[in-house]
Parts: C-alpha cells; structure tokens; sequence
C-alpha cells in the first residue's frame, strides 16, 4: 500500500477515511486532526496556558508531544495513584518523556497523601475504576486553579469518547448525556476549561503515532482496568467499525452535533455548565472545590473510607 | 512458519506463512482497529505481505478503565 499523499510506502491505513501513510505523512495528518479539533470546538487559544493530564501512556504522551510540536505552551501533570509496581512504573514514563524533551512536569502522589486509589477504593467499598475517576477529576482542576492554568487537556481519544457514548446510551444516563463533550466550559473560578484534542483521532492512530514518534509509553494495562466495561464496548464498537468503517467517527461526532437537540437534559444542567455561569455549582466546605453537593465527591469519598488526604 | 508475539503479553505462538496481515489477523480474530502489526521495527498496513521465518509483533491499542 502506498502513502495517498506521497507515493512511498504507507506504514499506516486508516480504513474510515480511505486513506493510507507514511510516517512522515501520517504524523501531518494527526497534527491536523489535532488542529481540527482544537478550532472546531474552540478548546483554546495561542495564549491560552495548558495543563497536560500525563499518565505515561500512549494518548496522553502523545497528546503532550502533538500540543508542544504545534506550540503550544503546555507543562505536565502525573497523579502517581499509589496503585502497587503499576504505578512506579507509569510515573517513570512520564518522568522520562519531560526530561527528554526538557519540559515541566509535576506529579502528585497519592500514597504521599496518604490515599493511595487501591486503599480508597477498598475502605469506600466503590469500584476502583470511579474512585480513579473521582479522584482525578478532584486534582486535576486543582492543580490547573493552583497554577493558574486555563485550561485542562486529557488524552481522551475517538475509542474512549464512543464507547462511553455507548454506555451512556445503553444505561440511558441523561446526566452523563448532556455533560459529554469534547470541552467542557470554565465555571467561575471554580472549575477550569476541560478539553479533549485527540477526540477525532482513533486509539490505533494515537499508538501509531506514539510509536513512530519515538514515544516510550507504558503498554501494560492498568491491573484495576481488567474486565472493565468501557473495554467491551470498545471491542462490540471495533467489530461495527470492521465492517462499517468511520461508524464511531459518525457516531461521536453525530452526537456532539446534534447534542442542543436533546433539548430538556441540555436545559436542565444548561445553568450548571454553561460559560462562566457559576450555575447551580457551589463550594465543597470541606475543600474549597466546585460541586453540586457537600461535601463534594472526593471529599465524600475520603471521608466515607477514612482516609483524609494528608 | 512465522512467528507472532504479543508485545503486551509476551505469548509467542507460529502460523503457516505466507500471509498478509489481514489474513494473520483474520486467523487469530483480532479486528484491525485493535492492534497494530510490526516487523523489524516498522509498523505494517494490512496487505503486506508476511513470509516464512518473519517474525511480526502485535500491539493491542485498546485500553480500558
């Protein structure tokens, strides 16, 4: 197979869009899609300061390396989750990928605070897989409003945004529903703009292209990933692709495009998430965070499991 | 035969060659978009065609959690 653009032969075939590369060309094409998405959605701007969710895998390294070859100015941020040999070894790849390219990184660790995800989960009797969830989101915008950085970027790519499309449609969680998109608003000084570049962009095209950048990434799966559902509906949303391909393109970005149709759900938390609103968002009196209630999830959770960050 | 290895696992199994990518990945059914295929270092589209005594990597992509 031959590169569609060059002529020399392709490394890589994108069956959605017909299409195959070289390196050299794929990596444009993923620039790109990148700027695509960051124009498209109006995720920021050239002065915008970013914060890099960095777990020291593929997407999120990439996302870090496409953001800095375009310019942007970004700095690194690992949450180490205390999760046993797992993480020493996330946390390294990270580490190595800022001192390679001689760019700020800082990590946070749970086990330091003394909330190390495993334990969490175990005390709160909560599947590890939301206590990460909760737990991420909680420093996350932390960090970027201790910072001062606008907005917050993660490595959220086309898979992870359709299959959690599918499983929000198959639960029927309006909530969810109406809060996913590929950026979500600032609120306040509160919470800070949330944005996802690599949501155009397949998970196999995010690993081609970690690879033929020359990114060390961790390839091992997370140990409290396995038999997650988000990977089932990843692998029934592959099949549909394999015969139908662009169906999770279409179907992600059918969504989004259509999501102000889903009129009653977009109104109901319209207040809650709209631009600079404050909404119906309030201070966790325990923390000092956005949420609708108080305590706020994280501080719930750590509250619940008795295990209060040091 | 070829040899196969699972980059991630480590399992290493042979199938009869020759073959191209499609069909290795047809035989262990495996969708495309789940895994990328590579030998001697470079990442191969599904028509290439695999020979005898190569030796190809595969890299799941799919991560959960």
């Amino acid at each position: 197979m031959k590169c569609r653009r060059c002529g020399k032969r392709a490394v890589i075939d994108i069956k959605a869009h017909h299409t195959a590369f070289c390196r050299d060309c794929f990596i444009l094409y993923v620039h790109r899609q990148v700027r695509r998405a960051i124009a498209e959605y109006r995720m920021f701007s050239r002065e915008d300061k970013i914060l890099v969710c960095v777990s020291g895998g593929k997407d999120s390294l990439a996302l870090w390396d496409i953001l800095l070859s375009l310019g942007y100015e970004c700095h690194g941020l690992h949450l180490d989750l205390g999760i046993d040999g797992y993480s020493e070894r996330s946390r390294m790849k990270a580490v190595e990928f800022a001192q390679k390219r001689g760019c700020t990184l800082r990590v946070i660790s749970m086990e330091e605070m003394g909330i190390p995800v495993p334990k969490l989960a175990k005390r709160s009797r909560r599947p590890e897989c939301s206590v990460c969830g909760t737990v991420k989101r909680h420093f996350f915008n932390k960090a970027a409003l201790e910072g001062g950085y606008k907005v917050v970027a993660t490595g959220h790519n086309l898979d992870d945004e359709a299959a959690r499309l599918l499983g929000n449609i198959l639960h029927w969680q309006w909530e969810y529903l109406a809060k996913q998109r590929p950026v979500l608003p600032p609120v306040g000084d509160l919470l800070v703009r949330k944005v996802e570049p690599l949501c155009r962009l397949s998970e196999r095209e995010s690993a081609a292209y970690a690879i033929l950048t020359g990114i060390d990434y961790i390839l091992e799966e997370c140990p409290m990933s396995k038999g997650a559902t988000s990977i089932r509906y990843k692998h029934a949303l592959n099949i549909l692709e394999d015969s139908m391909p662009g169906t999770k393109m279409s179907f992600y970005t059918g969504f989004i495009k259509n999501l102000p149709r889903l009129s009653r759900a977009w109104e109901d938390l319209h207040g809650a998430i709209g631009e600079d609103s404050g909404g119906s968002f309030s201070r966790c009196s325990e923390c000092g965070s956005a949420s609708f209630t108080d305590p706020c999830n994280f501080c719930r959770l750590t509250i619940e499991s008795g295990l209060r960050p040091r | 035969m070829i040899r196969v290895r699972n980059r991630q696992s480590g399992q290493e199994i042979t199938l009869e060659g020759p073959k191209t990518v499609h069909q290795l990945l047809k035989e262990l059914n495996l969708v495309e978009g789940a895994v990328l295929v590579m030998r001697d270092g470079e990442l191969l589209t599904r028509d290439a065609r695999l020979e005898r005594e190569d030796f190809v990597e595969l890299i799941p992509v799919i991560s959960g959690g």
